[in-house]
């Protein structure tokens, strides 16, 4: 391997034709670890001892013949919420500074079971709705792109340290677009796949209705990959669906042609309006599906924030019924921001949170209908490029709807897609969703965009210094 | 705590609903739901914030309380846009599944 940067699908090939060690490969990434992340914070723990004995491993099934997969020998993080057996696992809080789990997240033993290395533990927003926080035992990470910048969040160590290229590929969780928003901001793909798809067992929880496990990477493909070894049934987690999992790259070759598209132009022109950048590059996105022969047209929904209310709604009070005890016992011990986010749950009353999931069937059903004859919709994944981290506002899900929420509150499957670069240099992005347990289509569109255009072939500037 | 609004006694479920809605006219936060619902946007005033936050057990100081109460409003305006009049049968999103292990 050069010191340039590989793709999951890139090394996984390297590797099972022999031209790439696993291990030379995991050390190239720790030393990435070492020299840039004094400035990202995207690691709140390096398991360094852990990730070469994983990249040895790998390294002798190789010589061996005996690889399990496109994931063998991939060094890869997960997010500081994902339980890892024998490893501190504090999802970026002091109240959990040193919890040490003996089981490992379903997620995590799917992935270890795939061959992946283990570089180390990421950082999160606290309890994943908590951040950017400077209050807790550890920095927020960085935006590679500019490290004044937000990631967002809260899988923001995960976008950071893909983005830099200290990791191919990590995990994420998406309970409000903590997947998309890291994605959108740190220029990746990250995709929430559908609701049930893959376990959140071994998760901490922030909302049980409206968690979502998946992966980030660097491109659709890298995705595709890596969801397959991370999706499946899983008896041990109430909302797992028992149902074949697809081969998810089965259609990444083919182009956007036939493909259904509806644009819910009102989401990101009206609802909530992008920046120029970004409407640029969603108007980019529809141009080159129309030319490669896709069909569309707009669509018309319920105003994004009659998607977000009930959300954050439900969030709030599912969220504060898992801390309450902590929340009334040690409250001071939290950060700010998640503290307060959370308070408001003490408030809210039994009968608004039924009305709000009642009003959740009601947006389903109006979603299912939208898409009756529709592949996949389209949409904007973050309104902007990253603001300044100093600049995120306490109550920002408050003042204007997310554009990555309604599909939580339906659990579609969501993939965020870089469409080039901004004000400053930072990464814009679309959101690509689909319908239930339709992630190969949702992907054949991501990978078709991403295959037209050469947003790929850049990274940040602090990353491909060390690199050359 | 918000059960404190409600009656324990159990009438007809006609005198019910009635009662619900008489009872819990006086609490807070019913009644600033209400005004919300109504577009009225009037705000809960401090004290009774205050009194409100004292009753669900978290311990809070002034100033962590007046970071709350200057975010309320917000808050309360999210809460009305979630829960508009629904029909009597619909159904939450969730059921309850009888053969759950």
């Amino acid at each position: 391997m050069t010191a340039g940067f590989l793709t999951v699908a890139e090394a996984g090939k390297l590797i099972a034709a022999r031209k790439l060690s696993p291990v030379e490969l995991t050390r190239i990434c720790l030393d990435r670890v070492n020299k840039l992340d004094p400035a990202l914070h995207s690691f709140l723990l390096v398991t360094e001892d852990r990730a070469l004995a994983d990249a040895k491993a790998a390294e002798d099934r190789m010589m061996a013949g005996r690889l399990r997969g496109p994931l063998d020998g991939i060094p890869i993080g997960h997010k500081d919420i994902y339980n890892t057996a024998g490893i501190r696992t504090t999802a970026h809080s002091r109240l959990l500074q040193h919890n040490v789990p003996t089981l490992d997240a379903a997620v995590v033993s799917k992935w270890a079971e795939a061959g992946t290395v283990m570089l180390g533990k990421l950082a999160t927003h606290e309890f994943a709705i908590g951040g950017p926080s400077f209050d807790l035992p550890w920095p927020p990470a960085r935006n590679p792109w500019n490290p004044d910048h937000f990631t967002a969040g809260s899988s923001s160590g995960t976008g950071a340290a893909i983005a830099a290229g200290l990791a191919l590929g990590g995990t994420g969780s998406d309970t409000g677009g903590s997947i998309r928003g890291p994605s959108a901001l740190c220029g990746l793909a990250g995709i929430k796949p559908t609701y049930g798809l893959c376990s959140r067992r071994g998760v901490l929880p922030l909302s049980q209705t409206l968690d979502h496990t998946g992966p980030m990477a660097w491109t659709v493909r890298d995705c595709a990959l890596l969801l397959q070894g991370m999706a499946g049934y899983d008896p041990l987690d109430p909302a797992s669906a028992n149902r074949p999992v697809a081969d998810f790259t089965a259609d990444l070759d083919k182009d956007a042609k036939g493909l259904r598209i509806g644009v819910i132009g009102h989401f990101h022109e009206v609802d909530n309006p992008v920046s120029p950048a970004t409407q640029q590059g969603i108007d980019g996105a529809l141009e080159l599906f129309r030319a490669q022969g896709a069909e569309i047209r707009e669509v018309t929904l319920s105003p994004m924030m009659d998607y977000n209310a009930p959300g954050w709604l439900i969030l709030t009070a599912e969220a504060y019924a898992v801390h309450e005890p902590w929340l009334k016992e040690r409250f001071n011990e939290y950060g700010e921001l998640l503290r307060d986010r959370l308070a408001f749950g003490a408030l809210l009353r039994a009968a608004d949170y039924v009305q709000a999931v009642r009003r959740r069937r009601v947006l389903c059903q109006e979603m299912r209908e939208a898409m009756a004859d529709l592949d996949i919709l389209i949409t904007a994944s973050a309104p902007a490029e990253a603001p300044k981290i100093n600049e995120v506002p306490k109550w920002g899900m408050l003042e204007k709807p997310t554009f990555t929420m309604p599909f939580n509150v339906t659990g579609l499957p969501a993939l965020s897609v870089c469409t080039g670069y901004g004000a400053g240099g930072l990464p814009t992005s679309v959101q690509i969703v689909g319908k239930p347990f339709a992630e190969v289509t949702v992907f054949r569109a991501g990978h078709a965009y991403e295959m037209a255009t050469t947003w790929r072939t850049k990274r940040p500037a602090m990353a491909t210094a060390l690199a050359t | 705590m918000q059960q404190r609004c409600l009656s324990l006694k159990r009438p007809s479920a006609s005198r019910r609903v009635t009662k619900s809605l008489r009872v819990t006219s006086g609490c807070p936060i019913a009644k600033a739901r209400e005004r919300s619902n109504e577009g009225k946007q009037e705000v809960m005033d401090r004290s009774t914030f205050s009194r409100l936050l004292d009753q669900t057990g978290l311990h809070l100081t002034e100033e962590q309380k007046s970071v709350l109460f200057a975010a309320y409003p917000m808050f309360q305006a999210m809460v009305a846009r979630a829960t508009p009049p629904m029909p009597r049968e619909a159904e939450p999103s969730a059921v309850f599944v009888a053969e759950m292990t």
